[in-house]
């Protein structure tokens, strides 16, 4: 059947109708009030408002890295467009823990809504900046997608844009203030020694608990399984809940008459360690007590000689103690050390260390053993001290009343003479 | 036929007139930037001193879309920038402006500066200071490790005269004839394989240089613009009596080049940069306040 060229436009004219009467209806359904620009503008205005809408800032717990490293509590104050952060980090020796530092910040509209700390602060970028050593940083994000905001818009999760790390903030309330103080209490209560026995229910579990790593069995008793925490002002919070003897919770509570950790039901407690654990298994030093310029000390007269004497050189020996060794495993192989902070020249704080061995023999007394000089070893300023404090091992160690120990007094069983405190403060 | 078309013209304009009717314009931009109301003292000294007199974008906070994804980088400390933002002004753009008059620098400045807290730092244990694209855009890196003395700041001078001098090249050619003073000797992108000291003695000012006569002329320019005669004169001894004579040569046809191509005395260029550079380390200006 032929189609005449009339017929062809006849139909072509109906089809321009119907697009002409079909553009011209007014009854479209948007299916939003406005364009995707103002709407990213809009959540962009939405969340900035947000985080400025707290009047005591958000607590925002840090995991760098993967995150098996435990957690670094923070607070963050935004306020147009400057951030005022604190956070538990010590910056130097000079600067109080806890001391605020301001940067900037922005929200930004990439391909997600972004929160990022675009201006240096020495507090969140120590763990992302890189170095000649380490030029990734510590693979942390200080760029964070925003993903949702709880039901009363008292947390906000956000994901870090280049590692993924998962932040939430959480709204400060008036009874947070001073909160990193509180935190920084906690963590030295806490860290200075490793946690080895839990009770839940009637069964008691042997665990680790030290500087942000809680290792425990897993509910099958097969395997053990690390959990990592932050500290709070009342005691630790775990990134993930941690069931233990079938019992799951994710913060515990420190109880300060007995030294426990305890899951917020009472449950599971995490016990405090012994009198000889707290000083054998120290990560923490217990130190000399002595003002070697007024030649006064809590420890026998030739002790308060030998830290006098190095200061006729122009090296006065600011702190002495046995314990945990700071540079271990980094610079040094040992463990455990008769440590030394020196001043030379009244300029340069300088750290030198004796390797030594702490053995417990039954519940108050100990054998300290000498291994060999080890980092920044000085023989000269040192040794008289080394040498004497070796001398004496074995020692009888009287403990304090109670569970807690921060000052203790060591003498030599065989020897009398040879006797000196240590506190752990 | 023909009143048909003209119907169905007239139906389709009609449409179009319709469709149109109701596509109001909206009042709100989508191109707000809610941090612009957050400007502070120094976003107004870097408009007033950057964007309006030179079009440049200075840009302080991380962006990370205007970095390097190969690098982790640290954001710049604030008061590290304005230093720098004061010190690059004082030294860089108003040296120019001093030599050449504004209007030059404003035609010819890289359009975006961007500050960035720490190196660059490479996996081969090298560290980059700055970088510069296409004369569009300078970087420059360990702005927090900021130190107000010679031998720091001669590392950002250096990139940014290096850069600077490509753009004048990229206007105005130089002379051929620089090229062929050490024809042969090219080696492309083998420069670093070969020491300073061998580059000097054949007459290159750095290894550097002698991957092409476009970099060797920029190496050139720069390094004699960030430093005074007398370490002029020591990099002359060093190069030994072949190469201070190639050096020499070279030297020559930059100088040429800046005079006849662009009225720029170059040796009072020198001049201005190490006055106004020494006015910086020895304090006389004042880097930290916004006035």
């Amino acid at each position: 059947m032929a189609i005449s060229k009339k017929t062809i436009n006849s139909f072509l004219l109906a089809a321009f109708c119907s697009f002409a009467t079909v553009s011209c209806s007014t009854d479209i359904d948007e299916l939003f009030d406005s364009s995707a620009a103002q709407r990213v503008q809009k959540s962009v205005e939405y969340y900035d408002q947000l985080l400025q809408d707290a009047p005591y800032g958000w607590i925002m717990n840090y995991y760098p890295g993967d995150g098996s490293m435990g957690g670094c509590a923070f607070t963050v104050k935004f306020d147009k467009g400057n951030v005022e952060m604190t956070s538990e980090i010590q910056i130097s020796d000079t600067i109080e823990v806890g001391t605020p530092y301001t940067s900037k910040y922005r929200v930004l509209k990439e391909q997600s809504i972004i929160l990022t700390f675009d201006t240096y602060n020495p507090l969140l970028h120590s763990f992302t900046e890189p170095s000649q050593s380490n030029i990734d940083g510590w693979h942390s994000d200080y760029e964070f997608i925003f993903n949702r905001v709880s039901e009363h818009s008292d947390s906000i999760f956000l994901t870090g844009k280049k590692y993924g790390m998962e932040l939430v903030l959480r709204r400060m309330t008036k009874e947070d203030q001073n909160y990193i103080q509180n935190v920084t209490r906690m963590n030295r209560l806490l860290m200075s020694v490793p946690h080895f026995y839990a009770v839940a229910g009637d069964k008691q579990y042997n665990i680790r608990l030290d500087d942000l790593r809680f290792t425990y069995p897993s509910e099958d008793g097969q395997s053990t399984i690390t959990s990592v925490f932050t500290y709070t002002p009342e005691g630790i919070e775990f990134k993930e809940p941690v069931t233990l003897g079938g019992i799951m919770f994710t913060n515990m509570v420190y109880d300060e008459p007995t030294g426990e950790l305890r899951s917020p039901d009472g449950k599971v407690r995490i016990l405090f360690p012994s009198n000889m654990q707290q000083f054998a298994n120290t990560l923490g030093q217990w130190k000399f007590i002595i003002d070697a310029a007024a030649q006064k000390g809590e420890c026998d007269k030739t002790f308060i000689s030998s830290f006098y004497r190095p200061i006729a050189f122009l090296c006065t020996i600011e702190n002495c103690f046995i314990g945990y060794n700071s540079v271990y495993p980094d610079s040094d192989e040992n463990e455990y050390v008769i440590g030394f902070q020196y001043n030379v020249f009244d300029q340069y704080l300088l750290y030198g260390c004796y390797g030594i061995k702490i053995n417990p023999i039954g519940d108050d007394s100990v054998e300290i053993i000498g291994v060999d000089k080890a980092y920044g070893y000085n023989e000269y300023y040192f040794s008289p001290i080394t040498s004497r404090i070796l001398k004496g091992s074995p020692y009888r160690i009287e403990f304090q009343e109670g569970n807690i120990q921060r000052k203790i007094k060591l003498v030599s069983i065989q020897d009398e003479n040879i006797w000196f405190y240590l506190s752990n403060q | 036929m023909k009143t048909i078309h003209i119907f169905a013209s007239l139906l389709l304009l009609a449409g179009f007139l319709a469709s149109c009717s109701k596509d109001d314009l909206s009042d709100d931009s989508v191109l707000i930037d809610r941090t612009e109301q957050y400007h502070d003292a120094f976003d107004d000294w870097i408009y007033k001193n950057y964007t309006v007199p030179y079009n440049i974008r200075l840009m302080y906070h991380m962006e990370d879309i205007e970095s390097d994804y190969q690098y982790t980088l640290a954001p710049a400390d604030y008061k590290n920038s304005v230093r720098i933002s004061k010190i690059f002004k004082y030294t860089w753009l108003e040296a120019y402006d001093e030599e050449c008059g504004v209007d030059f620098t404003r035609k010819y400045v890289p359009k975006v500066l961007h500050l960035i807290g720490s190196p660059a730092y490479a996996a081969n244990g090298t560290y980059l200071m700055g970088t510069a694209e296409g004369g569009m855009k300078i970087t420059l890196f360990a702005v927090n490790q900021l130190q107000i003395n010679h031998i720091f700041l001669d590392l950002y001078y250096h990139v940014v005269h290096h850069e600077f001098a490509h753009i004048l090249h990229q206007n105005k050619d130089y002379d051929p004839d620089y090229g062929k003073i050490c024809e042969g000797k090219y080696v492309s992108g083998d420069w670093y394989l070969m020491t300073d000291e061998y580059a000097l003695q054949n007459g290159f000012i750095s290894a550097y240089a002698m991957s092409e006569p476009d970099e060797d002329i920029a190496e050139l320019t720069a390094t004699y613009l960030t430093n005074n005669q007398d370490y002029w004169d020591k990099i002359l001894v060093n190069a030994g009596d072949t190469g201070a004579a190639i050096l020499n040569m070279k030297l020559e046809i930059v100088r040429a080049y800046m005079q006849t191509s662009w009225n720029i005395d170059i040796d009072q260029l020198r001049d201005i940069i190490q006055r106004r550079v020494d006015d910086v380390i020895t304090g006389k200006i004042d880097i930290d306040s916004l006035d």
